[in-house]
């Protein structure tokens, strides 16, 4: 056989290279079969003619050539089968080539133009890392559910409603969600409600000690049902359960928190066994709870949960056993989880129809002295069944308002910094415009362009992503440093760090950005009329000919001033927010507290933590108030059983001298057991009467000093004038409901001082009565207050050694300056304050630079005109008055609108602000006046540059310049 | 002629990317040198020629595109890529060694030295 002929002469050009695997992208999967069948079809033409001219007749060739060809579908089916195959796998890359090549040109194209990429890249981050840090807050704080089995069919009660007796709440929840032991027991065993189980709760301060080192953390006391409702099971050990909820003071147990197991029991897998001292008391280790549960209030880190009727046992502030059975004193807080198939309507109403029955029969009949009124609002009373899957939390209401004030205002900044990546976006196409309608007519599709600027775009905001997570750690860190550590009594601490979940959230935003600031851009960059766009380029004078650049650049101009009007006004809107919240926080800053916080130093003692009994408690706390006073340079050293300039606040009914008290009559008043030195040392003045004296000692006749607000209230008839009032008042006598004997006024008022805060600045100063803590034996626990003429650190230091001189046992607590105590008061205030001024700031230097970007590319678009105009007469200020007067037509639309939006704002936040009504006018112009003048100023700023440079435009290099 | 050799794996590649090594040609052409260059001797069936044509492409290692013949008939060219060419010279010389070892062993008169 001879070699087939010399090859003919159209040889074959097979084009290497992109256009060819671009063809390839785009051919139905059908057509690989059909070009295969098509070749099959010549191979086998071509082979039947060969063996014609062998000899055999047509009929047979065919037949031969289809024999050597292979078994006929199957064979043919194979070769197609090939051909598919061929076909999907060099589309596929096709695809992953034509991505690397969009990349690589994205890439070079911002390298080309790295100014204006960093900016993009910070826009985004900082925008995206605000907006991350805020959600990571709303997340944790408001939306993120317990770490037990379904969370979703726990639910919480409550049964709100006047009630006698003494409620201590303010821990997990307000005063309706408390409830008696008794009546959780009943509501227990109520058959049929729908609920699996129930569990009753209570926090409580625990002096840990172990191996000899000692700690203050909390506790929580729980029913033998807290763990099986929780659906939890136990690292280590075993957890809590019915067996330790028989009888009281005989379950010496606890179980032990993860995180308490890691840290302070160094993860010792023998620790189950272990003794620890619990303010005093040994209890038993008997299990490790699971890994991530901390309890089911919000903030607090638990280290131990103890059977609830070992809590007179082991809380010395708990008082005396029989409140486990007295229906009068509510203390508990209760959850459930509910059945399978039950809803919360259900077992409420089933709950409430246990409940009723138990107040009018065993409850009602301890309650002697209400009015019918307020019996049948007692007896009215429900239970409320509520979702209970983030467990229960005073923080979470309180924090409620800020956090979604501080989310909308994040979630400005990124539309700030969209506004302003699409403006710098919109200005760079615009310079491109040459290079993108040459690649247009060499035949890129309008899509192909789009898709490769929206690349671009998104390489930028995947890079503004990446660094948007570091700007929300910092940020959430920098909210960290302004949450106090502890408060006396419970601290809240909050675990910021950013989650998976959160993380997502980042990067959808991230995404939203791209597309939203690239889109709009790349559509107007790639307008079909580009082609006049080049030839109009070539020194065509604006306003004569080119209608279409003339067209095209003001269409664009509107589109750009648009934006930055936009960014204008919204910059606008959180200044306002910003001024507002800061003019809040100033006032709340210069509210006349009523007390000299000055060289105050505060401390905490608990004695009763330690083990210590009453008595050498209440002794330990009188030697410490001496030893105080006694050290060099202090002028003064005071005991406060009620902590001062925190939430917490200790009340209770009395009688007073002339006061008409009905069943029903509010005759609540707040108490502070305090030592003599206190008017002196915090500068209380006093306005009638005498202060205490050291005389005032258990023993001695009971008095008390009362303020304004108190004589305001019980002292209705003692004088024409507040002064008159007050000095009729000294001599008067009170009774306390809790504590003094039936029918008989013990307390003799010795004294009237003037109304001060010990709680939030917010609130009018209620009535309080203050009470010599040395004749109430009960006084176990309480914080000391030291004023000095010495440097503060000095004072820091000699005071826990003084301490420790009277009783090395017993660890100083929140040792800080009341001045730092204030500080931490109002530190959700300070916060939002902070975080708002910042961001608002961070927007206003966004948006001022968005208006520079387009003065100064309207500046350079112009330059022809404007050289013409200064050709033909017009003067440098002129020029520059016409670049401001464009700043000023953005400043007349965005300001007001954003004024506007910011009265919004301020309305819809009203409970954040103290002394700025909605309706004050005054208040409201004094609060915005200096944010708009911020604005002004950074908008003057940023079109200075564009101005000047207008006005220096010669004009003979300008007419010259193409 | 006597009874075509079964072709051992892989090698059609090879073959069919010699054959073309020195001008594009469509499959009939292919299948044609092989077969004068054998004499017949190897035994190809045509579809399965079409079928190795259509891997290579996949692989990369040839490259298509479709032409017209003398007589003006439609017909798919292949020509070996840069990738194809390497491959050639590489499987060239494995298989040219291979054949000299195997051969050696295999007229080995018994007991010559090793």
């Amino acid at each position: 056989m001879t070699p087939p002929a010399p090859r003919p002469e159209r040889r074959p050009e097979i084009r290497p290279g992109i256009r060819r695997l671009l063809r390839l992208a785009l051919r139905a999967p059908e057509q690989a079969r059909a070009e295969a069948d098509e070749e099959i079809r010549l191979h086998l033409q071509l082979r039947a003619e060969q063996l014609e001219r062998a000899g055999l007749s047509p009929a047979a060739a065919r037949a031969e050539a289809e024999r050597r060809f292979g078994p006929p579908e199957a064979a043919r089916e194979r070769v197609r089968a090939t051909a598919a195959g061929r076909d999907r796998r060099l589309r596929r890359l096709a695809r992953v080539a034509d991505v690397a090549q969009a990349l690589r040109l994205a890439v070079r194209a911002l390298r080309r133009a790295p100014g204006f990429a960093a900016t993009v890249v910070a826009c985004i981050a900082l925008g995206v890392g605000a907006n991350t840090a805020a959600f990571s807050l709303l997340d944790e704080l408001l939306r993120r559910p317990l770490p037990v089995h379904a969370p979703e069919r726990l639910v919480n009660l409550s049964a709100p409603g006047p009630r006698p007796g003494n409620d201590i709440c303010d821990q997990a929840g307000s005063c309706a969600e408390v409830f008696s032991l008794p009546m959780f027991r009943d509501l227990a065993r109520a058959p049929a409600t729908g609920l699996a189980g129930l569990a009753a709760h209570r926090l409580f301060l625990a002096g840990v000690a172990h191996d000899g080192r000692a700690a203050q953390g909390q506790g929580v006391f729980v029913t033998g049902s807290y763990f099986s409702v929780l659906g939890l099971r136990p690292a280590l050990g075993r957890l809590l359960g019915p067996d330790d909820d028989r009888a009281v003071g005989v379950h010496p147990v606890a179980v032990v928190s993860h995180a308490y197991w890691r840290a302070q029991l160094g993860g010792d897998p023998a620790a189950v066994g272990r003794t620890l001292r619990v303010n005093g008391r040994a209890l038993t280790i008997v299990g490790v709870a699971p890994p991530g549960f901390q309890g089911t209030t919000l903030g607090l880190r638990p280290w131990l949960w103890v059977p609830i009727l070992m809590a007179p046992a082991v809380d010395p502030l708990f008082g005396p056993a029989s409140q486990l059975d007295d229906r009068t004193r509510y203390w508990t807080y209760v959850f459930g989880r509910l059945r399978p198939g039950a809803t919360p309507e259900r077992v409420q109403t089933a709950l409430t129809a246990a409940y009723r029955p138990i107040l009018a029969e065993l409850e009602a009949p301890l309650h002697a002295g209400l009015s019918d009124a307020a019996r049948e609002r007692f007896l009215a009373r429900a239970v409320l069944v509520r979702d209970g899957s983030r467990g229960q939390a005073a923080l979470r209401e309180l924090a409620r308002t800020p956090l979604v004030l501080l989310f909308a205002i994040t979630a400005l900044v990124v539309l700030i910094a969209c506004a302003n990546v699409a403006t710098l976006l919109v200005l760079r196409g615009a310079a491109r415009g040459t290079e993108l309608a040459v690649r247009a007519s060499l035949g890129a599709g309008r899509s192909h362009l789009v898709g490769q600027l929206l690349l671009e775009a998104g390489l930028l905001a995947a890079l503004g992503g990446a660094a948007s997570v570091a700007v929300a750690a910092a940020t959430l860190r920098l909210v960290g440093g302004f949450v106090p550590q502890e408060t006396l009594g419970f601290g809240a601490t909050l675990a910021l760090e950013l989650r998976p979940g959160v993380l997502l959230f980042a990067a959808a935003v991230t995404l939203g950005t791209a597309v939203a600031c690239g889109l709009l851009p790349a559509l107007q960059a790639t307008r079909p009329d580009l082609v006049r766009t080049i030839r109009a380029g070539a020194g065509q004078i604006v306003g004569v000919s080119a209608a279409g650049r003339a067209r095209g650049w003001r269409g664009g101009a509107r589109l750009r001033t648009g934006l930055v009007t936009a960014q204008v006004a919204l910059s606008m809107a959180l200044l306002g927010s910003a001024g507002l919240l800061v003019r809040s926080l100033d006032n709340l800053a210069r509210v006349d507290l009523g007390l000299d916080v000055g060289p105050v130093v505060q401390l905490g003692l608990l004695p009763g933590l330690t083990g210590h009994d009453p008595a050498r408690a209440h002794a330990m706390l009188v030697r410490a108030e001496d030893a105080l006073a006694a050290l060099p340079g202090v002028e003064g050293a005071t005991v406060s059983g009620t902590p001062l300039l925190t939430n917490s606040s200790n009340g209770g009914d009395v009688r007073v001298e002339g006061f008409a008290r009905a069943p029903d009559t509010d005759a609540n008043t707040r108490f502070n057991d305090v030592g003599p030195a206190f008017f002196r040392t915090l500068r209380i003045p006093l306005l009638a009467g005498r202060a205490l004296t050291a005389a005032d000692r258990a023993g001695a006749p009971r008095v008390a000093v009362v303020n304004e607000a108190f004589v305001r209230k019980f002292g209705g008839g003692w004088g024409a004038t507040p002064e008159g009032a007050a000095r009729a008042a000294v001599g008067r006598r009170l009774a306390y409901d809790g504590s003094s004997p039936e029918g008989v006024l013990d307390v003799e008022i010795v004294g009237v001082v003037r109304d001060s805060h010990h709680g939030t600045p917010r609130d009018a100063p209620p009535p309080l009565v203050y009470r010599p803590y040395r004749q109430d034996p009960t006084v176990t626990a309480a914080a000391l207050y030291v004023r000095a003429a010495r440097p503060l650190p000095e004072l820091l230091r000699a005071i826990p050694q003084a301490v420790a001189q009277v009783d090395a046992t017993v660890p100083v607590a929140m040792l800080k300056p009341l001045a730092q105590q204030l500080r931490e008061l109002l530190f959700l205030d300070r916060l939002l304050g902070a975080l708002s001024a910042g961001f608002a700031l961070l927007a206003t230097v966004l948006a001022a630079v968005g208006l520079y970007g387009v003065l100064a590319h309207g500046v350079a678009q112009r330059r022809r005109e404007i050289g013409v105009r200064m050709a033909l007469g017009a003067d440098a200020g002129r020029v520059r008055r016409g670049v401001l007067a464009q700043m000023a037509r953005m400043l007349v639309v965005g300001v007001p609108l954003g004024l506007g939006a910011a009265l919004l704002v301020g309305r819809a936040a009203r409970s954040l602000l103290f002394g700025i009504a909605p309706h004050d006018v005054g208040a409201l112009a004094v609060a915005l006046a200096p944010p708009a003048g911020v604005l002004a100023l950074a908008a003057l700023a940023a079109a200075w540059a564009p101005a000047w440079r207008a006005a220096r435009v010669s004009p003979a290099s300008a007419l010259r310049a193409d | 002629m006597s009874d075509p050799l079964p072709l051992v794996k892989g090698t059609l590649d090879v073959l069919v990317l010699k054959a073309i090594s020195w001008t594009p040609m469509h499959g009939f052409e292919i299948t044609t040198w092989l077969e004068s260059r054998s004499a017949g001797a190897l035994g190809v069936q045509d579809s399965a020629l079409y079928q190795a044509l259509h891997r290579l492409e996949a692989r990369g290692l040839v490259a298509a595109e479709w032409g017209v013949t003398a007589n003006n008939q439609r017909a798919r060219y292949y020509r070996p890529t840069e990738e194809g060419r390497a491959h050639l010279a590489a499987e060239t010389t494995r298989w040219v060694r291979y054949a000299e070892t195997v051969t050696g062993i295999l007229r080995a008169a018994p007991g010559a030295a090793a």
